[in-house]
């Protein structure tokens, strides 16, 4: 289905810049990746509260922490990859230990550098933190979802990884919802069986409702855009109701949304499970769309994965 | 008004009652580092005893100096200053390493008073000290920080990333304290770059290059602060690991151990013997 779009990193800078004006006590510390690095520094409107610290990842959380310490909220910047596998102590020991109010965003996540390679994909970023306490994990599904985020994380504390994707993402949303952090948004009502996505897998999802829905099946479309803390209540209601579950992500099969809704289908309301997404090896390098591709990530898949599903029931 | 002698004769006497409170504090402990401790004494007395800008009865007062112990397994020359003045309760110590303590072998923020940040994986410390200098700084506030680094672990790529940034934004408010004591857990400091005065000059820090473990020095290199407008200071302090304490200097088998009442007792007759 074609959709509007938006460009997420450019949605959140034109928010940042209104929440900075507003609020003296937000900084914003780069490690050279700002959001909009292109636009140079003048994109932003409180200079003074825009810090760069260079290349040099594991100092922009500690430096955050430091700030954060002493009253700031924070929001960092760079790439995914980097904002996550580089400085995976920081977050836990300088973050998430005395809880401080560190917003870190992690742009590109997935496939999104797909043409840098490895070095710049991260499908691991979910397993990485997921387990660490205190930490919430946000994935915003379109720009729009990205400004609700933002303001939200004003008002709840603590250390947050939020996982954007890059440049310009399809719109999910045609009208105004209610967000809030650790609330799966029910984008599409169904009975016959749960479709739950997170980030850039939330669009192709929507598109396997309506495949589904040709064909008389009635999908229900979870949003799960807080992977941490995760909302059970969402996943034990559609469990109970539609009786199997199908995960979409752009994350390693391990440790990420599949891993996360399993836990809790089992122990709470066992039902039959599908986790899709990125295979546990490294990728192969090449345009988002063709990796997305190669993981079987598209709405044909995801709506065959769901009537396989639903046969298991 | 006392005079710098005298100052300097009391904050000796300090410094050996703050190595006996360490070692009666040791002895609390399954396992703890206490020529860590040793080395960097005579500092840590100096600025919690006269220097730091700090209200034993006010610990959250919004314009105090802040002390970060980056080495966080120093921790014993903090939890000891704070017991001296009275932040940590001698009720509290007792439980020193014991289950759901608020004393770990490396200070916890929130649960230990006085502690201002979590530390303890090396390297941390000084990125943290440099964001709270650069709020200072941003809220118009004069107060200092005093961060506590270790030679050892300034093989830590990330204290030099700190040490880049903090020279960046000028954080003359910021005083690194490198206690140069040559030692590591296992080995003497091995790495081939060992001028730590030129290197932080280079990475455009005001520096002073002090014996950390004598009294006169530390006074002279903590009163004299700031250095040099615009830039951050770094004290570059020789000193002895383990010192008062010969049969635990530069030995890693003392590095972290259990301190067994006869050791204790040993160790407090050497410090009883130390002068001042």
């Amino acid at each position: 289905m074609e959709r509007k779009s938006e460009n997420i990193q450019r949605a959140i800078v034109q928010e940042l810049n209104s929440i900075m004006v507003e609020n003296d006590q937000v900084v914003v510390v780069n490690a050279d990746i700002a959001l909009l690095f292109k636009d140079g520094p003048d994109s932003i409107s409180c200079p003074e509260r825009v810090l760069d610290v260079g290349i040099a990842e594991q100092n922009m959380i500690g430096f955050a922490s430091g700030l954060a310490y002493s009253g700031k909220t924070v929001f960092t910047t760079t790439i995914a990859e980097m904002a996550v596998a580089r400085v995976t102590e920081q977050i836990r020991l300088d973050g998430c230990y005395p809880d401080l109010n560190i917003n870190m965003f992690g742009q590109g996540r997935g496939f999104a550098y797909g043409i840098g390679g490895n070095s710049h994909i991260i499908t691991e970023d979910f397993a990485m933190l997921r387990g660490i306490p205190n930490i919430k994990i946000i994935i915003p599904a379109d720009a729009r979802e990205a400004r609700k985020v933002m303001h939200e994380a004003l008002s709840v504390n603590g250390t947050k990884y939020i996982a954007i994707s890059r440049g310009n993402t399809p719109n999910v949303y045609d009208d105004d919802y209610d967000f809030h952090i650790g609330r799966a948004v029910t984008m599409r009502e169904g009975t016959d069986v749960t479709i739950i996505a997170v980030g850039d897998m939330v669009a192709p999802s929507l598109d396997a409702v309506e495949l589904l829905k040709e064909k008389g099946i009635y999908a229900r479309m979870l949003n799960m855009h807080t992977l941490k803390p995760m909302d059970e209540e969402a996943v034990i209601k559609a469990a109970k109701e539609t009786g199997a579950i199908l995960t979409v992500e752009t994350h390693n099969i391990l440790g990420g949304l599949g891993s996360a809704v399993s836990e809790v289908v089992c122990e709470e309301c066992p039902v039959p499970v599908k986790r899709m997404g990125a295979p546990d090896e490294f990728s192969k390098v090449g345009p988002i769309g063709e990796l997305i591709a190669h993981c079987g990530l598209d709405a044909e898949h995801i709506a065959e994965e769901a009537e396989k599903l639903i046969n298991k029931k | 008004m006392k005079t710098r002698q005298e100052l300097i004769k009391e904050l000796i006497s300090k410094s050996k009652e703050m190595r006996l409170n360490i070692l009666d504090i040791a002895g609390k402990c399954e396992n703890t580092h206490v020529p860590s401790a040793m080395s960097c004494c005579d500092i840590v007395t100096a600025l919690y005893f006269h220097f730091m800008n700090y209200d034993p009865k006010n610990i959250l007062d919004e314009d105090r100096d802040r002390f970060i112990l980056s080495a966080g397994h120093k921790s014993m020359v903090q939890y000891s200053a704070l017991n001296m003045l009275g932040v940590i309760p001698n009720e509290m110590i007792d439980t020193i390493e014991r289950y759901d303590s608020p004393l770990a072998g490396h200070p916890i923020y929130k649960k230990c008073p006085g502690v201002e940040a979590s530390t303890g994986s090396l390297g941390h410390g000084l990125s943290i000290a440099a964001g709270m200098a650069e709020a200072a700084k941003m809220d118009g506030k004069d107060y200092k920080i005093y961060c506590m680094v270790g030679d050892g672990e300034s093989n830590e790529g990330s204290i030099w990333e700190a040490a880049m940034s903090a020279a960046k934004y000028r954080l003359d408010n910021l005083v690194m304290i490198l206690d140069s004591n040559k030692m590591s857990a296992t080995y003497p400091i091995s790495m081939p770059m060992t001028d730590y005065k030129a290197a932080l000059e280079s990475f455009g820090f005001a520096c002073r290059e002090i014996d950390g473990n004598n009294m006169e020095e530390v006074v002279d290199a903590l009163e004299t602060l700031p250095y040099e407008k615009g830039k951050p200071n770094a004290i570059i302090a020789n000193t002895i690991k383990g010192y008062g304490i010969p049969f635990a200097v530069n030995t890693s088998k003392w590095h972290a151990a259990y301190w067994s009442p006869e050791s204790v007792a040993e160790a407090k007759k050497c410090i009883g013997e130390m002068e001042g």
